[in-house]
């Protein structure tokens, strides 16, 4: 029976870390379910969720643990449960773009307000712009409009946050076409 | 004649709607000079008057203009857009999009494929046009501006769609 594993691996960027990762993974014989990276600066993150016919853990197994030391790397392992494993699409999803001039506490008041309103993010970026003439901060947010949530209620609230803030708040839905 | 500044994000003139232009003079006349002459003198293919500052109904579109001679897309010239409005829009084009005021960001925006758009020219005679491709995603993209509106405000998916310009092309 395949055993489910969600690996993190952290650290600062230097090329090669991926190719160390999956190819220790694939020594080990285990296979990528799923996988995403990120570089934020010049730190480096991977997260990766596979299988394997063995038990596994980070403190227990060595060859993790070399990767780690080598590449200088915080590297996590947790066992979690096939239907944990799996990619579970939303249902009614929303994208909010906020822009506007850059201030402290954009990003902890708009999400205070849509986890109030009952929205679940699933997926946020930021962006910061300095060749205005003031520096500029663009966010994104995507997620699920709960059950218990209403559309109206979430443009309402963030139309008011917007004016209180000085920033545009657009909220638009997701609708995947099936061309 | 004047080249003007382009005001850049997050200028406030970029996210207000724009007033309809009720006089057809030499004021606007000379807007559109402006605008145009600031234009050419960018890398892009369209600007709208909220751009440069002035909260009108007003946009200039060139697509000849930075086309490489062999690659010209198809166009109507150098367009005047008073007041313009879109009238209709089929297909869809999904094309990786970037902004004269938001010179850091790119972002694949959906758009019509063809447009048809109604307008004024600067002596106030009325015009409608069919536009498709390259030209048809300016027109929308300008006429997107005239309602304080941003490409950023299109963005559909946040993993595949926001790039971090590397330069202008």
């Amino acid at each position: 029976m395949a055993n489910y594993y969600f690996m993190s691996a952290v650290g600062a960027d230097r090329p090669g870390i991926v190719a160390a990762v999956t190819e220790e993974l694939f020594r080990l014989g285990c296979n990528l379910e799923d996988s995403a990276m990120m570089r934020l600066g010049s730190e480096f993150g991977i997260f990766l969720i596979f299988t394997t016919s063995k038990k596994l853990s980070v403190s227990g197994h060595g060859s993790l643990q070399r990767i780690g030391k080598k590449w200088k790397l915080f590297v996590s392992l947790k066992d979690i449960s096939p239907s944990e494993a799996r990619f579970q699409p939303a249902k009614n999803s929303f994208i909010v773009a906020v822009h506007g001039q850059d201030r402290p506490g954009i990003v902890s008041a708009v999400t205070r307000c849509l986890t109030d309103e009952r929205f679940n993010i699933t997926d946020l970026s930021t962006h910061r712009t300095t060749q205005g003439p003031r520096p500029g901060y663009i966010l994104f947010i995507e997620g699920e409009l709960l059950r218990s949530g209403s559309p109206e209620s979430l443009q309402r609230r963030l139309l008011v946050l917007g004016t209180k803030l000085r920033t545009k708040i657009t909220v638009q839905p997701v609708a995947p076409s099936a061309l | 004649m004047a080249v003007r500044p382009i005001r850049l994000f997050p200028d406030e003139c970029l996210s207000k709607l724009c007033h309809t232009v009720r006089k057809f003079d030499h004021e606007l006349a000379n807007l559109v000079e402006d605008l145009t002459s600031t234009l050419y003198q960018s890398p892009g293919v369209g600007l709208a008057a909220p751009q440069i500052g002035v909260l009108q109904r007003v946009s200039v579109v060139d697509v000849r203009h930075r086309a490489k001679r062999e690659k010209v897309p198809p166009n109507h010239g150098v367009l005047v857009l008073v007041n313009p409005t879109l009238v209709r829009g089929e297909g869809i084009q999904i094309p990786r999009e970037g902004c004269l005021s938001v010179p850091e960001l790119l972002a694949n925006v959906r758009r019509f494929e063809r447009v048809t758009v109604s307008a004024f020219n600067a002596s106030g005679i009325s015009y409608e046009i069919s536009s498709e491709g390259f030209e048809a995603l300016a027109l929308q993209h300008e006429i997107d501006h005239l309602e304080g509106r941003l490409f950023l405000d299109r963005v559909a998916n946040l993993k595949t769609d926001i790039f971090r310009r590397k330069n202008y092309g």
